[in-house]
């Protein structure tokens, strides 16, 4: 039985047979230069860890205080969640909406989902809905922003700078933690690799 | 063939498509299909469930239509205040455009840049080549058809970034808010920008690039 399969170009419709990859190894369309698959050594396990440990960061990024701010004596504290309802509050609906969406939601999304799926995958069960929540996952990854609110967040002190005192509190860490660790679960699994075994195991 | 580097094809030989060979390619999870000889309603990835097409549907005429509406956001977005921030009685507003010269000021010129190049730059950069690739696709065009692949891989991947600026006026409202002393206010121009942001976005994952090569292969064929 041979190993390489059939893929089409997801940018041009090329046809391709594609082998088994080395780790870190690429293949590229022939014809517009579109990345068709990538070699990867993570499994299953290695993304179920990741997302878990994401899972922890996510928590205490939505619990723990965001920023503070000290101005002649005054402090005044923020989550996470402070900036949303601030502009829900101002009448900017649709701005808090979407900040919501992309800073919180998508990403708490992510993580959940993908939990949903690798855990009972590892342990060799599909969940009841596995494939509706992994193509979730995939169509959420434009939308989460958590990193380009973390260089929001730098830019931000830096303009705050001559203003007063910024003090950054757990969150925030966790916030850059957790940034890191979804990088990291995408990186680490070829998503060919779990839709297979999704379904094979129906 | 796996093919570890991209090459160019000989110049005349006829690359099978998944088009030209009958199957489907699913967009979520990269499964190619045979669609059934009597399909009953919508045609569905057998692996994943997503909705499968041969090209993405309305392509050309959603792509336009979230192009254009995010061109009549433009110029609000820009001439607009994105915010008026209080100190101490002072009024300031700040432009996307005075912002980064705020920063210039300051002497943060890396941060200068990089805020110049997310908001200036990739919304100019989005609307210049997504309308650029929808003429070339409209009118047939068999100029460089990788050269706009990868134009349009870049704009798809960036797009996103432009975002920042919405940020840091969440940020700053989130961490200014000191009353009479120092309190900072979004503004019109917030909504605006976001709106071409969110826009553009949704015009590009509109956008089907293998429209781009159709075209050539009409004239191959």
């Amino acid at each position: 039985m041979s190993t390489e399969i059939v893929v089409a170009c997801p940018d041009c419709d090329a046809l391709h047979r594609v082998r088994p990859l080395p780790d870190r190894g690429l293949a590229r369309c022939r014809r517009c230069g579109a990345i068709l698959s990538s070699g990867r050594r993570g499994g299953i396990e290695v993304a179920l860890v990741l997302s878990l440990t994401a899972l922890v960061m996510f928590v205490i990024a939505n619990s723990f205080p965001f920023m503070s701010m000290e101005l002649s004596g005054q402090r005044v504290q923020s989550s996470l969640l402070t900036g949303v309802t601030q502009l829900w509050q101002q009448g900017q609906l649709a701005l808090a909406a979407l900040v919501l969406f992309t800073t919180v939601v998508a990403p708490g999304l992510q993580v959940g989902l993908m939990l949903y799926v690798t855990g009972p995958v590892f342990a060799g069960r599909v969940p009841w809905g596995a494939q509706r929540a992994f193509r979730a996952v995939r169509l959420l990854r434009p939308w989460g922003m958590a990193e380009i609110f973390l260089l929001a967040v730098i830019i931000s002190m830096v303009k705050l700078g001559d203003v007063g005192e910024v003090i950054p509190g757990a969150a925030l860490w966790a916030l850059a933690a957790l940034v890191l660790l979804l990088a990291a679960s995408a990186a680490v699994l070829e998503p060919r690799q779990l839709w297979t075994r999704l379904e094979t195991a129906r | 063939m796996s093919s570890p580097a991209p090459c160019a094809p000989a110049m005349g030989t006829k690359i099978p498509t998944a088009r030209a060979a009958g199957l489907l390619n699913c967009h979520v999870c990269g499964l190619l299909s045979r669609p059934p000889a009597a399909p009953a309603g919508a045609l569905r990835c057998p692996r994943c469930a997503a909705r499968v097409r041969t090209r993405r549907a309305d392509s050309l005429v959603r792509a336009w239509a979230l192009l254009i509406a995010a061109l009549l956001c433009y110029l609000p977005a820009n001439l607009l205040p994105i915010m008026t921030s209080t100190s101490l009685g002072v009024t300031q507003s700040d432009t996307i455009l005075s912002g980064v010269r705020y920063l210039l000021v300051e002497g943060m010129w890396p941060l200068a840049l990089i805020v110049f190049v997310a908001s200036i730059c990739i919304p100019v950069l989005k609307i210049t080549v997504l309308s650029l690739l929808l003429v070339s696709v409209s009118m047939r065009w068999q100029w460089r058809p990788a050269d706009r692949s990868r134009m349009y891989r870049i704009v798809d991947l960036v797009g996103r970034w432009s975002m920042v600026d919405i940020f840091v006026v969440s940020v700053l409202v989130a961490i200014v808010r000191m009353g009479n002393f120092a309190a900072v206010h979004a503004e019109a121009g917030a909504f605006f920008f976001a709106a071409v942001v969110v826009l553009t976005m949704l015009a590009a994952m509109s956008f089907d690039p293998r429209l781009i090569w159709d075209a050539t292969e009409e004239r191959d064929g």
